[in-house]
């Protein structure tokens, strides 16, 4: 799953595959908080995650991503609505 | 053809930049948004944005210049002072009240003495294209009132205003709004 989830960041931000390493910082590879909007977008739509902010200040690096998406995978409700995206 | 200042050029390609970088994030949520029935406005929304950048990148070409290169935005700001948009609804909440406060600085922009006959043009047709451009957005809000209350959306609204108004008054006290705008701000 790890790998699925860092070839999704990958694809979304239109990077090689060697930019994206578990040590990767996420300052690196998204160019300004449009793609951080994209990649919330598409990690919380594929993963149904129910994005909270505040859980996102320690999140720095691809592998602190990968983390996140996996704790929190399912925590969303799964039906799409104006309250998420 | 009557020359416009270094200001003004500045003024103008952060118009261009703010259009461009909203047309590029409805894309963007156009392109991944689950909510079927969102799809086709985000994408009309995205090409109204993109059509006003090129509209203003026209006119700076119009008037004899190339745009400045601008990365920091109005929208750059709302990211660093309210945070990233949790979901649609953030979003729209932002979108209002940022082209309400659009609204508004054009049409004090427009009736400045000293604004170029070509910019007064180009802001005149802003402000007749914005009356219909978000009534897709008002009705969503309506729709997301109507089912869950007017409190919540009410306490998001009024925090993204104050953020709205912190940011327009942080503006004017920086070059060259401060310099251009000092009748207005």
């Amino acid at each position: 799953m790890k790998e699925e989830i860092k070839e999704l960041i990958r694809a979304t931000l239109y990077l090689k595959p060697d930019q994206v390493t578990d040590g990767t910082l996420l300052k690196e590879i998204a160019r300004d908080s449009m793609d951080i909007v994209e990649l919330v977008a598409v990690l919380t739509e594929t993963y149904k995650i129910a994005f909270e902010p505040k859980k996102m200040n320690n999140v720095h690096t691809v592998g602190d991503i990968v983390e996140y998406v996996i704790q929190n995978k399912g925590s969303g409700s799964g039906r799409p609505s104006i309250e998420t995206f | 053809m009557t020359p416009i200042s270094d200001q003004e050029l500045y003024i103008l390609s952060y118009y261009r930049a703010s259009e461009l970088t909203g047309g590029l994030l409805f894309g963007k949520l156009a392109l991944h948004t689950s909510i079927d029935k969102y799809r086709s406005p985000l994408t009309q929304h995205c090409a109204e944005e993109t059509g006003h950048a090129w509209l203003w990148t026209k006119l700076i070409h119009d008037l004899g210049h190339r745009p400045v290169k601008v990365t920091h935005t109005y929208q750059t700001e709302y990211g660093n002072l309210f945070g990233l948009p949790e979901n649609m609804l953030e979003v729209f909440c932002l979108t209002q009240v940022f082209e309400k406060r659009v609204m508004d600085h054009f049409i004090k922009h427009r009736d400045l003495p000293h604004t170029h006959p070509k910019v007064k043009a180009v802001l005149q047709q802003m402000i007749e294209d914005e009356t219909g451009h978000i009534g897709w957005i008002r009705k969503e809000l309506d729709l997301y009132e109507q089912e869950n209350g007017k409190e919540k959306l009410d306490v998001m609204m009024k925090r993204v205003e104050e953020v709205d108004e912190q940011i327009y008054n942080s503006l004017a006290q920086t070059q060259p709004f401060k310099e251009y705008f000092k009748d207005l701000l």
